[in-house]
């Protein structure tokens, strides 16, 4: 599938990206890539944050207890043709919830929502952090996947079990902290009902997808950060848009955007 | 502006260029190389075709591919195999060799997924083969047996595979409508045509679909299209130039500009009316009206074909008769008033023909997508709702009750396909998966009551 929109909006998220955080600026002039302390007073370094309280994306492992909340929102730009010509695709609200147990390990939680489609895993994870800028995560959580709608010609609901296992690489750059985290989307057992008839999908297969996702988490004075990311989906076409069940098992890559704040 | 700073952009953005990639595999329908045998042979007749090879198999070899049992059915210059097993089917020629045998040769395909073979069989017992090639319509038995082989891919067929006539068929021509959702397959598969082509009608023919539903846009000079999006998709067509909405074309400039997903030239409305009509045995079309502005010039070409279809029904000549039903579909409020102002049109013009002694054109039929009792009130012949909201047996029957046909959109999925066969025994589905329907609806359906559609 071509994204010429998908082209646009990456430059102007690099032209973002070069106009938002002066802490970007402050990274690159630190030039070192070992962590550093931050040289301005209006964020913390990203290795003073990982030891307190820690961020939702760049592995971090700080102390036992310490939490993250995080309010945020995702936004996937699929090809309407996969949508069944459905071009209205609104963005997903995203909650985050991460508590520390100490020695790397962390208990997650995550929800994201249209309403309409749902997202609910809980999790555990591992992080390590080297010496250097760089750490690394892994995690796997466990859920469902629901969606739902009554009206607009629809009486229908669909239900499945979701695993997500995920890797995450994180580097350290001053007051910036970069992670890729690619995951695993594995859905099943799957059930859908229509009206009053309930049934499965064909080509049903645990294996839905994965997704290379790219965020930048900012530091700020408060110890709070906000983050933004973009990365790649490649999904089947029943997991990026429910509704019409759609059943190829075709893998389609589409992008996704994200942005929000860990408190 | 620092190199880092460039950097980090690139990185933030290079997923986006990541997923620019074509994802769609590209497809490659299996042929023999030198032609196959068929190449040798002489092809079958037409009622050869119909009267000694369609029927209920039971498969008793190659159940890997086809599972145990597949309906054939048989189109001009084709047989096709049926099954529900992964909505596979297999398209094949029959010829009669010099040797007096007869082979039924061709291609197979899951088309959901990239799988795809070679067929070869042969027809047994002997003697049947030989009334074949003889010239004879043998009607078959549980003796008719065709034995051979197939293959992954474009190897040559070896692995077994044979199917012994079980049973006929359940009626469904006239009765039961599996209806092509706007062709064969879903943009999403492998079948190697684009969506609302000429090639995916004839294709849709070939997988077991006995009627069509076509998406139709009219382009900026008023030309009738098929096209299912707004926009000119990258999905559905290419082409350097080849951007913007279908409404802001003319056609000369569609047409100029954009081929299909496959390199198809996008049809006219009447391009593909003409080519249902004389090229294959559909029973009918259902045509999507995207926008209100299609409606009229719609039921115009609609009222044009009618009217040849009529003359050749009623002229003495029976070989050249064709049952073919056109109906308009309404899936919203504003296609509705489109098509209360059609009809206003349509009626005024016959107020005319009637003042001046003319005969009156009909009005064309419609189908309406959204509420069963709009349907009635509208007094369209048919109604199209969503399979989303359930199999809705009560409205099904109530609309049966006063000879209104239901024919359900879109159901790909097998267990719901049964379910709705089951529960609301409806006059036709509209699907992506023909075969499995077609398959599924041998197996466990209900032989509609004519209602009178085609009539």
């Amino acid at each position: 599938m071509h994204f010429g929109r998908a082209k646009f909006l990456s430059l102007a998220i690099g032209l973002l990206s070069t106009l938002a955080p002066d802490s970007a600026a402050n990274a690159a002039e630190a030039g070192s890539a070992a962590p550093v302390a931050s040289s301005v007073d209006s964020a913390r370094s990203v290795e003073e944050l990982a030891n307190r309280k820690g961020f939702l994306y760049y592995p971090s492992a700080p102390p036992a207890g310490k939490m993250r909340f995080s309010l945020g929102a995702t936004y996937d730009a699929i090809d309407p043709a996969v949508m069944y010509g459905m071009s209205l695709r609104f963005p997903q609200l995203a909650l985050d919830f991460q508590d520390s147990l100490g020695k790397g390990f962390l208990f997650k939680a995550h929800i994201n929502t249209m309403i309409i489609t749902n997202e609910a895993l809980l999790g555990v994870g591992y992080n390590w952090q080297g010496g250097g800028p760089w750490s690394f995560g892994a995690a796997v959580n466990a859920g469902v996947f629901l969606g739902k709608l009554s009206g607009l010609g629809f009486d229908a609901l669909t239900i499945g079990a979701e695993y997500r296992p995920e890797l995450t690489i994180g580097y350290a750059l001053g007051d910036i902290a970069l992670s890729l985290r690619g995951s695993l989307i594995l859905i099943g057992p799957e059930r859908a009902r229509v009206g009053d008839l309930w049934g499965g999908f064909d080509n049903n297969s645990p294996f839905t997808g994965h997704s290379e996702i790219l965020y930048v988490e900012n530091t700020t004075r408060s110890g709070s950060v906000w983050y933004f990311g973009a990365g790649a989906m490649t999904t089947r076409a029943h997991y990026a848009f429910w509704l019409l069940f759609p059943d190829s098992p075709g893998l389609y890559t589409y992008p996704r955007i994200v942005a929000g704040y860990e408190y | 502006m620092n190199t880092k700073i460039w950097a980090f952009a690139m990185a933030v953005g290079s997923p986006f260029f990541l997923a620019d990639c074509e994802t769609a595999r590209e497809v490659s329908i299996p042929g023999f190389p030198d032609g196959g045998l068929l190449r040798t042979g002489t092809a079958l007749e037409r009622e050869q075709l119909k009267i000694s090879f369609e029927g209920m198999f039971t498969v008793s070899k190659g159940n890997s591919l086809l599972g145990d049992q597949a309906s054939v059915i048989t189109k001009p210059g084709t047989v096709s195999v049926l099954t529900n097993k992964n909505a596979g089917f297999a398209v094949l020629g029959a010829a009669c060799l010099p040797d007096q045998r007869v082979v039924v040769e061709g291609y197979w395909q899951y088309p959901t997924r990239s799988d795809a073979g070679l067929v070869r069989l042969f027809v047994s017992p002997p003697e049947v083969a030989q009334d074949l090639c003889n010239g004879e319509e043998p009607a078959p038995n549980t003796n008719l047996t065709l034995t051979g082989s197939y293959s992954d891919g474009n190897d040559i067929p070896t692995k077994p595979l044979e199917l012994r006539w079980a049973h006929e068929l359940k009626e469904w021509r006239g009765r039961f409508f599996t209806v092509a959702n706007h062709g064969a397959c879903l943009v999403t598969d492998h079948c190697g045509v684009s969506t609302n082509s000429i090639e995916t009608i004839r294709l849709a023919e070939r997988t077991g679909s006995n009627a069509i539903e076509l998406d139709v846009r009219v382009t900026r000079d008023g030309i009738p299209i098929l096209f299912h999006d707004p926009m000119l998709s990258s999905s559905l067509v290419r082409g350097l130039f080849c951007n913007g909405q279908v409404n802001q074309l003319t056609f000369a400039e569609l047409r100029g500009s954009c081929m299909m997903r496959y390199g198809e030239q996008i049809p006219t409305l009447k391009a593909a009316l003409r080519m249902m009509i004389d090229e294959t045995e559909l029973e009918g079309v259902y045509l999507d009206e995207k926008t209100a502005e299609g409606v009229l010039p719609s039921a115009y070409l609609v009222q044009e074909f009618e009217a040849e279809l009529k003359a050749r029904n009623e002229n003495d000549d029976p070989s050249d008769d064709r049952k073919f039903g056109m109906f308009i579909g309404i899936p919203n409020d504003d296609v509705l008033a489109g098509w209360h102002a059609a009809k206003a049109t349509l009626e005024a013009e016959n107020e005319t023909r009637r003042n001046n002694g003319e005969d009156e054109v009909p009005i064309p039929r419609c189908l309406l997508e959204y509420d069963a009792d709009k349907v009635i009130a509208e007094e369209c012949v048919a109604w199209g709702p969503t399979w989303t909201s359930g199999p809705q047996p009560e409205n099904v029957q109530k609309l049966r009750d006063v000879g209104i046909a239901t024919v359900f959109w879109t159901i790909n999925e097998s267990q719901f396909i049964e379910g709705f066969l089951t529960t609301s025994k409806p006059n036709g589905i509209i699907t992506a998966r023909a075969a499995t329907l077609f398959h599924t609806y041998q197996l466990i359906g209900t032989v509609p009551d004519p209602i009178g559609v085609l009539q």
